[in-house]
């Protein structure tokens, strides 16, 4: 191996360059409801009205992506920022404070966790990477003191999804393995079931501090899992297209966005502020 | 700072290359090899991520994680790809003994207690609650100037620290919460990536699934 300079994550980090801030007082309740695709494309935190705030984390979250500063660094450039906009900070609030550390450690973990998940499911999805590892499985990459069941979520993916040897899998090795090109992962990610902590993504993290994420599985693993068969070809997995939004201007995508939030009919914009209706 | 390397396999890949169509040379392979080696040093962070709990027994900061996460495979150059890691610390840990001196301040913050443990001196918790102190006459500190948490006194939690309000918290007044030192060296540590000859292997083993599913599609790419 070859040491030579640092290569940035790059669609980790467009990602996180098209969001558009936006500005709101809805809850995280509230915020949940939206559609994956918006919340893809915005850049808000629950209570926050903001813009200038909401950048700040876009321009953390940007630096942390590229290895600049760590989580703790961040938070501290967070609440730094916050100090011009809130007078009285309290840092030992709980997760509905937007002050205290737990908040901002969400904010930044969750943005940043769905980063590089979006990059390495887009880089996962490449057909010549697909060729040689044709499925993915989900494992717990950071213990919780209270897991989730991802195996009864998995298995309602499965179901939902219509992906029996995913469900088959699971039963005979214990392991959560699909093929890319599988709706378990959107289902997942929607949280089939009737889950509300997910984030509407087909990618890890799928849920709010999950711990979960995924890995390749080689073309022959996925042949002994009888997960393909030798003349399979597995597609890649259809994966929302945010090249197009490069193109574009920053504000159209905010127009986009504007023009998508106000046909739901249940919010509206006041000074430039998402509110509920 | 950021760590990325190259992989250049082309000793070990080439013969398996020179029997194939040409149409099977090309950048598709090496993607393949490239995410074969991404996945290993991903896998190898993962371990880490289980096995090498906080050694003062503080809560996790989820280190190993991250770094896992943060494993790209960028696209492909003449001889192989390049694989980039951009969790801080990675690279001073591999290429160690690394000395690590202050940029923005005059002394690095070391976290001394449980609760200064991924905060920073700055941090809004810490906000007017920390002085500067001469440990024995010798060693730069900052300490806690009044009383910040308290020890619960019985239940399954008896014994711990836990955080309390000014009103409530019973212990900390004087505790050390960061050393304050003018650098530190961090020690090499190569066990942060796979052995090259692992990753050598599983590039390898990728190339012939690579091949083996371009064959089934009828020899293309």
């Amino acid at each position: 191996m070859n040491f030579s300079r640092p290569v940035l994550f790059e669609e980790a980090i467009r990602l996180n360059a098209i969001k558009t801030a936006l500005p709101t007082t809805l809850t995280s309740r509230q915020l949940a409801a939206l559609s994956a695709d918006i919340k893809r494309r915005a850049q808000f935190s629950a209570r926050v009205a903001e813009a200038e705030y909401l950048d700040q984390i876009s321009g953390t979250i940007a630096d942390m992506l590229s290895g600049k500063t760590s989580l703790a660094t961040g938070r501290v450039q967070l609440q730094q920022a916050l100090r011009e906009f809130m007078p009285a900070l309290n840092p030992d609030g709980g997760v509905t404070d937007i002050t205290s550390n737990a908040r901002l450690d969400l904010i930044l973990r969750t943005q940043t966790e769905m980063a590089y998940g979006y990059g390495q499911t887009v880089q996962g999805n490449d057909p010549d990477v697909v060729a040689a590892f044709p499925c993915t499985e989900l494992y717990r990459l950071e213990d919780r003191k209270d897991p989730r069941d991802w195996e009864a979520r998995w298995r309602v993916a499965a179901q939902v999804a219509g992906d029996n040897d995913a469900q088959r899998v699971l039963a005979e090795t214990g392991r959560m393995i699909a093929r890319k090109d599988s709706g378990i992962w959107q289902a997942l990610g929607d949280g089939a079931g009737g889950y509300t902590d997910t984030l509407g993504n087909p990618y890890p993290p799928f849920a709010f501090n999950s711990g979960m994420w995924t890995r390749d599985i080689s073309r022959s693993e996925a042949l002994e899992l009888g997960l393909i068969e030798p003349q399979t070809i597995v597609k890649s997995a259809d994966l929302p297209d945010f090249n197009q939004s490069l193109q574009v201007s920053y504000q159209f995508r905010s127009d986009a966005i504007r023009a998508a939030l106000l046909q739901r009919g249940d919010v509206k914009f006041i000074d430039g502020i998402l509110v509920p209706e | 700072m950021s760590l990325s390397f190259s992989l250049s396999i082309r000793d070990e890949v080439t013969p398996l290359l020179r029997s194939l169509p040409s149409a099977l040379g090309g950048d598709g392979i090496k993607l393949a090899i490239g995410r074969a080696a991404a996945r290993l040093i991903q896998a190898n962070f993962a371990a880490l991520q289980s096995q090498r709990p906080n050694r003062h027994g503080w809560p996790r900061q989820g280190y190993w994680a991250q770094a896992a996460r943060s494993v790209s495979q960028p696209k492909p150059d003449s001889d192989g790809v390049t694989i980039s890691v951009a969790q801080p610390g990675i690279a001073a840990r591999w290429f160690g003994p690394t000395e690590i001196k202050p940029v923005a301040a005059k002394t690095l913050a070391i976290p001394a207690s449980p609760e200064a443990y991924g905060t920073r001196p700055l941090d809004a918790r810490w906000s007017g609650k920390l002085e500067f102190s001469m440990v024995g006459g010798k060693y730069m500190a900052l300490v806690a100037r009044d009383n910040f948490m308290r020890i619960v006194a019985k239940g399954k939690n008896a014994g711990k620290r836990v955080k309390a309000s000014a009103e409530k918290a019973t212990h900390g007044a004087g505790e050390i919460i960061f050393w304050l030192k003018r650098k530190v060296t961090m020690p090499q540590d190569k066990t942060v990536l796979p052995a090259a000859e692992d990753i050598t292997a599983a590039a390898v083993m990728a190339a012939q699934d690579y091949v083996n599913a371009a064959l089934a599609k009828g020899g293309k790419a």
